[in-house]
C-alpha cells in the first residue's frame, strides 16, 4: 500500500481532530478545576466574612472593583530617542587594530594572540616590575548589513 | 555575543561583561517582544493593527506605540518626508502585506496603480497612551522601528547592567562603550553578501539600508520595501545600498534610508548634514561621504 497524498491528508486531520479534542478536553478540565478551586475559596471567604460580620462592633466590608481596560500592558521604561542625522565617531579599520594594539603596547603583552606583543623584555634590570592587568579582549565584531 | 533570528532577520547581542550575557539576552527578548506585540503591521492582535483599523479616530494604545510612532514623525519632520511612516497603503499595495518569510513564497504580486501620495505625517496626533492618524492613512514604522529598538535595548542594557553593549538589528546598529572600546563593524550590502568593509565604532550607531533585501517579485520584475514617498512606488535604486553614521542607531538609519529615496542626490544631502556615510551606486561603485574611512582594498569609485 503506497502512502499518497489523500492518505497524508487524512492522517494529518485525524491528528489535527485528537489534538483539538485534546485540547479542549484539558482545557475543559483546567477550567473545571480552576472553576471548583475558585468557588472553593469564595465559600471561605464568605464564611469567614460572615463571621466577622457576625462578630460584635464588626463593620461589613464593601468588595473592591478593579476596572482593568486592556489586558495587558507594558512594563518597561519607555527611553525618549532624539531623531537628528549626523554625529557617532567611526574610524579605519587600520585604526581598529592599531587601537587595539596601541591599548595594549603598554602592557605586558602576556596576551598570546598580540602579535606585537614582547613579553618580559620591557621588565628592565631591576627585577620584575609587577604586571598590570592584561586588557580586555577587543568585542566580537557586529554585522550591519542591509536588511 | 549571541546571535538569533527575529522579524526576518537578525540579532546580535554583545557585552563587555561575558557574564552579563544572558541577562542581556533575556532583556533584549522581551523588550523585542514588547516592540513586536505593539508596532507589529503582521499581527492581528497588536496596538498597530488596531490603530490602523480606525484611521480618523483617537485610539487608546501602548505607550510603547506612541512614543515609536513620535519617532517615525520626527523622522519625516528632519527629512522633511523622505523618511515617511504613512507608507503603510502603499506597501499594502505592493504586495507587502504579510511577513517577508510569506510573501516570497505568494506567486508574482501584481503592479498597482500608483496613486498620488499626500503628506499624512503632519496630521498625525498623539497623547499620553492614545494615537490619532489622518484619515485614509495606514502607518508603517519599518522604516524606524528597528532601529529605535536597538538604541531602546542598548541603553535599557547600558542602564540596568552597566556594561558596555553592542546591538544589531538586521544591521542596525547601536553600541555603548563603558571604558572606550572600539567596536569593530562589519559592513556588507545583505545578510548573505561577503563583508566590504570593517570599520571602528566608538559610540553612536551605524546603519545599513538596502533595496537588495527584502524585495519580492512582481509581475514587473523586483519591488522592495523601501517606499519613495513621492512617488508611493520602490525607490528607483540609482543608490543600491547606504550605509551611514550616527548618534544613535535611528539617526544613522534615518540617513541611511533617506540616502535611499534621494538617489544621486543622496551625496550632497549627507555631506551637508556631516553624515559620514558610505554609497553603493547601482553599478557596484563606491562613494565614501566625508570621514567615512577609507577601504583598504580600492574599492572606492574615483
Amino acid at each position: 500500500m503506497t502512502y499518497d497524498a489523500r492518505r497524508r491528508d487524512r492522517y494529518r486531520f485525524a491528528v489535527a481532530a485528537v489534538t483539538g479534542l485534546a485540547t479542549c478536553a484539558v482545557a475543559g478540565a483546567t477550567g473545571a478545576v480552576t472553576g471548583m478551586a475558585e468557588a472553593k475559596t469564595a465559600q471561605d471567604a464568605a464564611e469567614k466574612a460572615g463571621q466577622q460580620a457576625a462578630a460584635p462592633g464588626a463593620r461589613p466590608r464593601r468588595p473592591r472593583v478593579v476596572t482593568k481596560e486592556r489586558p495587558v500592558k507594558t512594563e518597561v521604561v519607555t527611553r525618549v530617542v532624539q531623531v537628528s542625522v549626523g554625529g557617532g565617531e567611526v574610524s579605519s579599520p587600520a585604526s581598529t587594530s592599531t587601537s587595539t594594539s596601541s591599548t595594549s603596547s603598554g602592557s605586558s603583552g602576556s596576551s598570546g594572540s598580540s602579535s606585537s606583543g614582547s613579553s618580559g623584555s620591557d621588565s628592565g634590570p631591576g627585577g620584575p616590575a609587577p604586571q598590570p592587568a592584561p586588557p580586555p579582549p577587543p568585542p566580537p565584531p557586529a554585522d550591519s548589513s542591509g536588511s | 555575543m549571541s546571535t538569533w533570528r527575529v522579524w526576518s532577520t537578525y540579532v546580535q547581542v554583545c557585552v563587555t561583561d561575558e557574564r552579563l550575557l544572558p541577562r542581556a539576552k533575556s532583556l533584549t527578548r522581551r523588550l523585542l517582544e514588547d516592540v513586536d506585540r505593539t508596532c507589529s503591521r503582521f499581527r492581528d492582535d497588536s496596538d498597530l493593527s488596531r490603530l490602523n483599523a480606525a484611521p480618523g479616530r483617537w485610539v487608546e494604545v501602548d505607550p510603547l506605540l506612541v512614543e515609536a510612532t513620535r519617532v517615525a514623525v520626527d523622522a519625516a519632520r528632519i527629512t522633511d518626508g523622505l523618511v515617511d511612516p504613512c507608507v503603510g497603503r502603499a506597501l499594502v499595495s505592493w504586495g507587502y502585506d504579510v511577513d517577508l518569510e510569506l510573501l516570497v513564497r505568494r506567486p508574482f504580486a501584481a503592479v498597482p496603480d500608483v496613486l498620488e501620495p499626500r503628506p499624512d505625517w503632519q496630521e498625525i496626533r498623539w497623547q499620553d497612551g492614545a494615537l490619532r492618524l489622518p484619515a485614509d492613512c495606514m502607518l508603517d514604522l519599518g522604516a524606524t522601528a528597528k532601529a529605535w529598538a536597538a538604541d531602546l535595548i542598548a541603553e535599557t542594557a547600558a542602564a540596568e547592567l552597566g556594561c558596555g553593549v553592542s546591538i544589531s538589528l538586521g544591521g542596525d546598529v547601536r553600541v555603548i562603550s563603558s571604558g572606550g572600546e572600539l567596536w569593530p563593524i562589519r559592513v556588507s550590502e545583505t545578510e548573505r553578501s561577503a563583508v566590504d568593509q570593517t570599520v571602528g565604532l566608538a559610540r553612536g550607531g551605524i546603519a545599513t539600508s538596502t533595496i537588495l533585501a527584502r524585495r519580492w517579485r512582481t509581475e514587473d520584475g523586483w519591488a522592495h520595501h523601501l517606499i519613495d514617498p513621492r512617488t508611493g512606488a520602490p525607490v528607483s535604486g540609482e543608490v543600491r545600498t547606504a550605509t551611514a553614521v550616527g548618534d544613535t542607531a535611528l539617526a544613522a538609519n534615518v540617513a541611511s534610508t533617506a540616502a535611499l529615496v534621494l538617489g544621486a542626490d543622496a551625496e550632497a544631502w549627507l555631506s551637508d548634514r556631516g553624515v559620514h556615510a558610505r554609497l553603493v551606486l547601482a553599478d557596484g561603485s563606491v562613494r565614501p561621504v566625508r570621514d567615512w574611512p577609507a577601504a583598504p582594498s580600492g574599492k572606492t569609485a574615483a
